[in-house]
């Protein structure tokens, strides 16, 4: 195991969620080591992150290892609900959504269309905290549908609105 | 404050961050451009984004810039009431929500949407206590 695997581990394992890695122990005999899945998901997301974010004006840090334990040690709430959606989540817009959202983004839409045996399109679009500009993010793997489940919702005068991204209970 | 009101706001086993962190939420929906400040520091955090919330116990929370520079002027006169909210929390089970008047059409409203977003939220997000 690398350095960087065992260093996300170790930060999977104090954010709580050590049993959704054992839970997946047995896999090995089949070939899948969830670990390794997860460092290559953020390896792709933090690449793409710093692609789509090369200059970034709020200074939000790229979604790496490093910065997820910064996180875990100054919001650990936050680490752990970032954690849940990298547990079963592999689509790099989608965290990258999720790791802005928990920056302080707000959410200004989100679109959902599903068709059976067809097709399945998750749309949010977030405007950068204090009022910069708006980032579209865009999947079609319907495994990333529970992430809308994470929403924070407020109705706040008068008006519904997401806000933010919590953990679920384990 | 000159007419501080403290409410109590249960965490309904959600924990002391998230619910902090939806209180400061929903006070960035109400004040668009609210400015963050460590209790404990008087550091001024540049958006909500930079705030380290497993290191604040207490925030203050100002409408937006002038109101901070308002309240560091001139500290709380009846020309800045309900332009600064107090958020505390020590443990688990509260967040103190701190306002001059909680009755005020600027506040209740907020008051309320927190109340009922922790509470919302409560009942099906994960309570931060049982992490290592």
């Amino acid at each position: 195991m690398s350095a960087q695997n065992h260093k996300l581990r170790e930060i999977v394992r104090l954010a709580g969620l050590g049993p959704s890695l054992d839970g997946a122990e047995s896999w090995h005999e089949l070939g899948f080591d969830l670990l390794d899945q997860m460092a290559d998901v953020l390896d792709r997301t933090a690449t793409a992150y710093a692609q789509l974010f090369p200059a970034d004006p709020t200074a939000t840090p790229s979604p790496t290892v490093d910065a997820l334990e910064a996180m875990l040690a100054s919001n650990p709430h936050k680490a752990t609900a970032f954690l849940q959606a990298l547990l079963s989540v592999t689509e790099a817009q989608a965290l990258m959504m999720v790791w802005r959202i928990l920056h302080g983004d707000e959410i200004v839409s989100v679109s959902v269309k599903y068709h059976e045996s067809d097709r399945f399109e998750l749309v949010v679009d977030l405007r950068a905290q204090g009022g910069g500009g708006i980032t579209s993010f865009q999947t079609h793997d319907i495994t990333c549908a529970p992430l809308l489940g994470h929403f924070g919702i407020i109705i706040i005068d008068g008006q519904p609105a997401f806000s933010g991204f919590y953990a679920h209970r384990i | 404050m000159l007419g501080r009101q403290d409410i109590v706001v249960q965490t309904h086993g959600l924990g002391r961050l998230p619910a902090l962190d939806i209180c400061a939420r929903a006070i960035l929906l109400h004040w668009r451009g609210a400015v963050f400040q460590s209790g404990a520091t008087a550091q001024v955090y540049v958006g909500y984004g930079a705030i380290p919330w497993g290191r604040e116990h207490e925030i203050f929370v100002y409408r937006d810039r002038d109101a901070l520079d308002n309240w560091e002027e001139f500290e709380a006169h009846a020309g800045n009431a309900n332009t600064m909210i107090y958020l505390l929390a020590y443990d688990e089970t509260q967040v103190t929500v701190v306002v001059d008047d909680a009755t005020a059409r600027e506040m209740a409203p907020l008051i309320l949407a927190m109340q009922w977003s922790i509470w919302n939220m409560s009942t099906q997000l994960y309570p931060l206590e049982k992490a290592a």
